[in-house]
């Protein structure tokens, strides 16, 4: 009686970078808008509410309202730590590109440490700040930091 | 040091560490594939390439704002 062969099973296809090539394109995509609806659109749910608030007690709705003391700032500096620990936590396959990733995580967040303390410092200070260019400058930095951690997110996943 | 006051260079650092980020991710997801072809490789190692020297750019105008 003759032993049965056991089927071949394929050897994963290494690069010359390390990193395998047994990742989804569909699975990232999934990743990444999981991401912006259930992190993104939740750390904004505050300021939604804030203007609900604004609207029950008659009060106008304006962009002075939304965001000039800064709340961008605190919703982006909470945001990308979390892309920043799933880049960490994912596997050592392309290396290099995470590196990339990491270090452009750390360059949005250390200017919004930087605004923050600014703006705050500022305010309490002197009561009197531009309203509107932090409000604009926060919203700005805000998109660039949702950017930032797609491309992380997407990373974080291979 | 940094302030509000230096909007438009910070919004520019900014948006260089977001285009390096999303152009690595881009390079590392459609510059592979098992065969490792000649146009994905281009694709990898440019994407790669562009990505350092965006980051170097905006690691360069965020130390030179910071000094000013």
């Amino acid at each position: 009686m003759s032993a049965i062969p056991a089927p071949a099973i394929p050897a994963p296809v290494t690069n010359t970078s390390g990193g395998t090539n047994h990742y989804n394109k569909k699975k990232i995509g999934i990743k990444v808008v999981n991401w912006l609806l259930i992190s993104v659109f939740f750390s904004l749910l505050p300021l939604l509410l804030k203007q609900l608030t604004f609207i029950n007690r008659g009060m106008p709705v304006s962009l002075k309202n939304i965001g000039s003391q800064g709340e961008f700032f605190l919703i982006s500096a909470a945001l990308l730590p979390v892309t920043i620990f799933e880049l960490f936590s994912s596997s050592k396959n392309w290396l290099f590109a995470k590196i990339i990733c990491f270090v452009c995580c750390l360059i949005p967040l250390s200017i919004v440490w930087f605004l923050y303390g600014d703006m705050s410092a500022a305010s309490i200070s002197t009561g009197h700040y531009e309203w509107a260019l932090v409000m604009s400058e926060s919203v700005w930095i805000f998109v660039m930091i949702v950017l930032t951690g797609i491309g992380s997110t997407m990373l974080s996943e291979v | 040091m940094m302030s509000v006051s230096m909007f438009p260079f910070l919004v520019v650092v900014a948006a260089l560490a977001a285009l390096a980020s999303i152009i690595s991710a881009c390079a590392v997801i459609f510059g592979t594939n098992p065969t490792r072809d000649k146009a994905h490789n281009f694709i990898y190692k440019g994407g790669l390439i562009l990505g350092s020297i965006l980051l170097a750019a905006s690691i360069g105008t965020a130390t030179w704002i910071f000094f000013i």
